[in-house]
């Protein structure tokens, strides 16, 4: 052996030592923590809650809570591609202030926390691991990405901590099991089955689908394909996209080369104007069926004249640059909010009215709960029945023992691209509905 | 010959009771903080093991690798799947996965023969772009964007550790592990060999060394260790999607920037270029996370103006000197 | 017949490939450099003329502007980033131009924002039909304009005082010197030509129904790594003809094979280069050279 072997060997069992000892002294370390206890453990008196509460691994019950104030925190899309859809925050906070001005929730203040996840779902996880754990946050509030919900949901499952008015109509959410989240979106199932409907009515022989790939498409899809088969009419073509992609030009030539009567649009954010803009291009000229997000002032406005026109969506709140509630009083309080709380924001976007609208049904949750805790809040948010003044006339958040579908109604209405606004129509014939009129869809999620 | 051992020698670490030192904070760690912070501790000790997988490769030898978050993402889908869908003990999962990052790595070596420098950094490039592509196609089995839930490691009730503090110290005995076999290697023949190779390889292949053997078993390690790294990821944070930064380019530039940031000493480098990748930006972040993007590249940045061995680098080393050419090096001095 | 029509699109896109591609080799052939951050450079050119265009600007305007800010960025850029670091080793020119990748990202999603915007087109709508087969007139406007420009760098490099000199110092750096040509001069021309040329690659896409947003260039820049490696990466016709050549196989793989959707662009990618590194390492038109480590 020469020299340096040697060395090298007497090296060698040095350092085996050394972490041999370390790794004892680890061990002997192990046994007395030096750390405080862990979490309470304590579950709520009340028998009915009490069963909620049972099976939590961890449950602080009055975490974010104190005399004054109640903290309550939310991740969703600040940046990144679904960022219009982010824009939510603005009605949340700025409805959230004006309650705060009044005094608050029996004098205590709502305090939002904001963070980003840019759509990814790791970083939402992250980021509901560093509310609940660092930020001791009460409850999650209007988190946004079907994919970031299913994400956190088993954490916040087992430590009990609400998952309040979730920005996602995918029926896996609105199952019994996940007692602890609540949605706030009628269900995408149902959206799908109204609109296949509709696609029947209009004597649509042929379908094709573009849809974005993932929980949310298939959702969609899932319903659609039901309702058409169920009628006989064919499914012929499915493409899908991935969210973020910047461009869907070759699956949307796919779907002009096979022609189909009519088109479903499972789709998201900046893809929705692609894929319309696509279409309209292509010169093939189907019926257009669009889920409800790809309708918000900002998507709309990307598209190219002619674009998307006579497309079916659906809608559920009342849309802010739709002329028909230019003098709602609903409406007349959200935008002198805005103004005073969130100057920067668009009262026009949609998704800033739905955020006003989460606020709305966020505080009536939280002032009727019997108890201000977590359980007492989930409860009420179980119970709920609430008509908000921005829903649809006829439309109303319901919750109960046996009804975990808080909106089972929306109102079908049709694109017309000329004038750049919404009629409403007629869910059972297609037809429009005179102005003022509102007939509903009601449905349930066929949980596929 | 002198000249070679003169570089084997090359002190790129900190001395034992450096090393030492930070074993011991390390192992102390999860009982001075609260379980948050020690989650938080137990995710930088995972970038660290990526770290230290990719240190072996570009450290050692200087093929930049810019694919390294691919074998991240076979190492996290791997264990992922295995855990979720079959009944395999975690310790076998992790091992797995460490043997299909090691099998993946080998064949990316394979090309790599022939293929270097700016080669390498461009098909690793395309290789971490192609991961999550690859990972959406196969949506059905992995879930896609929508993501994979793995159920994490955790101890049983009657366990004296609580489940933050049991997940952190099990990552930290990985990276311990690897980290002292890296110094083995680093102070046996075949690292002596690496680090000639990396120098310059027509003198190391004149020496005898097995250039082809060497560089494919060095990708295999390198992607084995980042594999590793991925598993633990998946077990301990309990989730994986092709969305996820660190199966994506921007995880490889992570990966890069801490090794940049932190210098190639074994323990000591990635943990530090680890720690300020992870943190660093977060505490930017609560006010604007682009923003923290752009500290983040510019540190990089000025680092490699500055400082291009790193803040652990206790030497000049080859970074500062001149590229190599084909020239042989000088002969020994008389 | 949709393969036709695939085809048809895929020269378009492959125009654009073609155009990056070429860029990255003006860039590589002045400093010996492949700049990883040549996408994220020409999305922040594409930025640019959105905010030109939003103050009211004509989009043929704004991209004439956009063209000559870039060239001097590009330049300034070479001045003060990449010069200090070509003496150093390999690795550390590698990881600059990675981390010139990180912060033009950044700038972009500081400055602009994540939200995609459309950029008013350059050329009309409508397309004509040819045997069934749709051509826009932007796809053919996109085609002309990279021709152009194509033709006007070469007639740049091969009849101006200041392109035979870029040549030489590209060739022959020692011999230059000695000759007088400021070869540092030269280095800052390359990049500021590689991020003009980025520029039109970069506006050019928003008129392939693409919208810009931060990471825009970042698949275009793959196909691009994969056309320089075709065609060599000193080759500018390698570049073009790669470029064209990854759009149309990009288009028909994914449109075409069962099971492979549109990202998978990407492996369709890795496995090109795979193949070429491994049968024919220095592309179809690259010059066969000693490799450097």
């Amino acid at each position: 052996m020469n020299t340096q072997s040697r060395t090298s060997s007497r090296r060698i069992r040095r350092t085996t030592t050394l972490v041999a000892g370390l790794a004892g002294l680890a061990l002997v370390a192990s046994g007395c923590s030096m750390r405080g206890g862990s979490s309470d453990t304590t579950a709520s008196t009340d028998s009915a809650v009490g069963d909620a509460t049972a099976d939590c691994v961890t449950y602080d019950p009055t975490a974010g809570v104190t005399d004054d104030s109640i903290k309550i925190g939310t991740t969703l899309s600040v940046t990144g591609s679904l960022a219009t859809a982010g824009t939510i925050r603005y009605g949340m906070q700025a409805y959230i202030d004006s309650v705060n001005d009044e005094g608050g929730i029996d004098g205590r203040k709502i305090d939002l926390v904001v963070r980003d996840d840019g759509y990814d779902p790791t970083k939402a996880a992250t980021n509901v691991n560093e509310l609940v754990n660092n930020e001791k946050v009460f409850a999650l509030f209007g988190q946004l990405g079907t994919a970031n919900i299913l994400a956190v949901q088993p954490d916040l499952e087992e430590n009990c901590v609400p998952n309040l008015l979730v920005q996602s109509g995918a029926p896996v959410l609105v199952e019994p099991d996940n007692y602890w989240t609540l949605s706030q979106y009628p269900s995408y199932a149902l959206e799908g089955e109204v609109l296949a409907k509709t696609a029947i009515a209009q004597g649509a022989k042929t379908v094709s689908i573009i849809s974005q790939n993932d929980d949310f498409g298939k959702a969609y899809t899932g319903a659609l394909i039901k309702t058409l088969e169920d009628a006989g009419v064919e499914v012929t073509k499915q493409t899908t996209y991935e969210a973020g992609s910047p461009s869907v030009d070759s699956q949307v030539t796919q779907l002009a080369d096979d022609g189909a009567d009519a088109v479903l649009v499972a789709a998201l954010g900046t893809a929705c104007p692609q894929i319309l803009n696509g279409i309209h291009a292509s010169g093939w000229e189907p019926q257009i069926l669009t889920t409800a997000l790809c309708t918000s002032k900002g998507l709309l406005s990307l598209l190219d004249p002619g674009a998307g026109d006579g497309g079916i969506s659906s809608a559920f709140y009342k849309s802010p640059s739709d002329p028909r509630w230019a003098d709602d009083e609903a409406l007349a309080t959200y935008r002198a909010a805005l103004t005073k709380y969130a100057p920067e924001a668009d009262p026009n976007e949609d998704y800033v009215l739905d955020g006003w609208l989460e606020g709305q049904l966020l505080v009536d949750i939280l002032k009727s709960a019997k108890t201000m805790d977590r359980a007492g809040v989930m409860e009420s948010a179980r119970n709920a029945n609430i008509s908000a003044d921005t829903l649809l006339p006829g439309i109303e958040f319901q919750t109960g023992p046996d009804k975990y579908e808080p909106l089972t109604s929306v109102q079908l209405r049709r694109f017309d691209a000329a004038t750049k606004t919404f009629v409403f129509v007629d869910p059972e014939t297609g037809e429009d509905l005179p102005a003022g009129e509102v007939k509903l869809a009601t449905g349930s999620a066929t949980g596929s | 010959m002198p000249e070679l051992i003169k570089s084997a020698k090359s002190r790129r670490n900190l001395t034992w009771a450096g090393n030492a030192a930070i074993v011991v904070l390390l192992i102390l760690i999860p009982f001075f903080f609260e379980p948050f912070r020690v989650s938080q501790f137990a995710q930088i000790l995972v970038i660290a093991l990526a770290v230290m997988g990719l240190n072996l490769l570009t450290g050692f030898t200087g093929q930049v690798s810019v694919g390294h978050s691919a074998f991240f993402g076979f190492g996290a889908y791997t264990v992922g799947l295995l855990q979720e869908r079959t009944a395999l003990p975690t310790g076998l999962n992790l091992l797995i996965g460490l043997a299909v990052g090691g099998i993946t790595g080998a064949i990316i070596g394979l090309p790599s023969l022939r293929i270097k420098g700016t080669h390498l950094a461009i098909i690793t490039l395309v290789l971490a772009a192609a991961f999550p592509s690859l990972i959406s196609m196969l949506s059905e089995y992995t879930g896609g964007t929508q993501g994979l839930r793995v159920e994490r490691i955790t101890p049983d009730p009657g366990f004296p550790l609580a489940a933050d503090q049991a997940r952190y110290l099990a990552v930290l005995a990985a990276v311990l592990i690897i980290a002292a076999c890296v110094f083995f290697l680093d102070r046996s023949r075949t690292g002596r060999a690496l680090r000639a190779l990396g120098d310059n390889e027509t003198a190391a292949v004149t020496f005898g060394v097995r250039s082809s053997r060497l560089r494919v078993g060095v990708f295999a390690a390198s992607a084995a260790i980042t594999a590793l790294a991925g598993g633990l990821f998946v077990v301990t944070t309990g989730f994986i999607s092709s969305g996820t930064s660190l199966v994506t380019i921007v995880g490889s530039v992570e990966f890069l920037t801490a090794l940049v940031i932190g210098g190639r000493a074994i323990l000591a480098g990635p943990l530090l270029g680890a720690a300020i990748v992870e943190l660093l930006p977060n505490q930017v972040s609560q006010t604007s996370p682009e923003l923290a993007h752009l500290v983040y590249g510019a540190i990089l940045i000025f680092i490699l103006l500055v400082a291009p061995n790193g803040i652990s680098g206790l030497h000049p080393s080859r970074w500062f000197r001149r590229p190599n050419t084909e020239k042989p090096s000088p002969a020994p001095s008389a | 017949m949709l393969i036709l029509q695939l085809i048809v699109d895929g020269f378009g896109k492959g125009a654009i490939y073609a155009a990056l591609a070429l860029a990255i080799v003006v860039a590589n052939r002045s400093t010996g450099l492949i700049n990883f951050a040549q996408g994220e450079f020409a999305t922040l050119s594409a930025m640019f003329t959105v905010l030109l265009t939003s103050l009211g600007m004509n989009v043929w305007f704004a991209l004439l502007i956009a063209v000559g800010v870039s060239f001097i960025g590009g330049a300034v850029v070479q001045f003060l980033l990449v010069r200090p670091v070509l003496k150093r080793a390999h690795v550390v020119q590698i990881m600059m131009t990675i981390g010139l990748y990180v912060v033009a990202n950044a700038i972009g999603e500081i400055t602009f924002g994540p939200t995609p915007k459309p950029l008013a087109p350059l050329f009309p709508d409508g397309s004509f039909d040819v045997g069934g087969v749709r051509i826009s007139y932007a796809l053919v406007g996109v085609i002309l304009l990279q021709v152009v420009v194509i033709t006007a760098l070469s007639l740049f490099f091969a009849r101006t005082k200041l392109g035979l000199g870029f040549r030489a110092v590209a060739t022959a750096p020692e011999a230059s010197r000695i000759v007088g040509i400021r070869v540092g001069r030269m280095h800052m021309v390359g990049w500021g030509l590689a991020a003009a040329l980025g520029a039109v690659a970069g506006v050019s896409l928003t008129n392939l129904n693409v919208y810009v947003q931060p990471s825009m260039m970042t698949t275009v820049l793959v196909y691009s790594l994969a056309a320089v490696t075709i065609g060599g990466y000193d080759s500018a016709i390698g570049a073009i003809v790669g470029g064209v050549l990854m759009g149309v196989i990009e288009t028909l793989v994914t449109s075409l094979v069962p099971g492979f959707t549109a990202e998978a662009g990407m492996i369709v990618s890795l496995v090109v280069i795979v193949a070429v590194l491994l049968i024919r390492p220095q592309g179809l038109f690259g010059r066969e050279r000693v490799s450097r480590a």
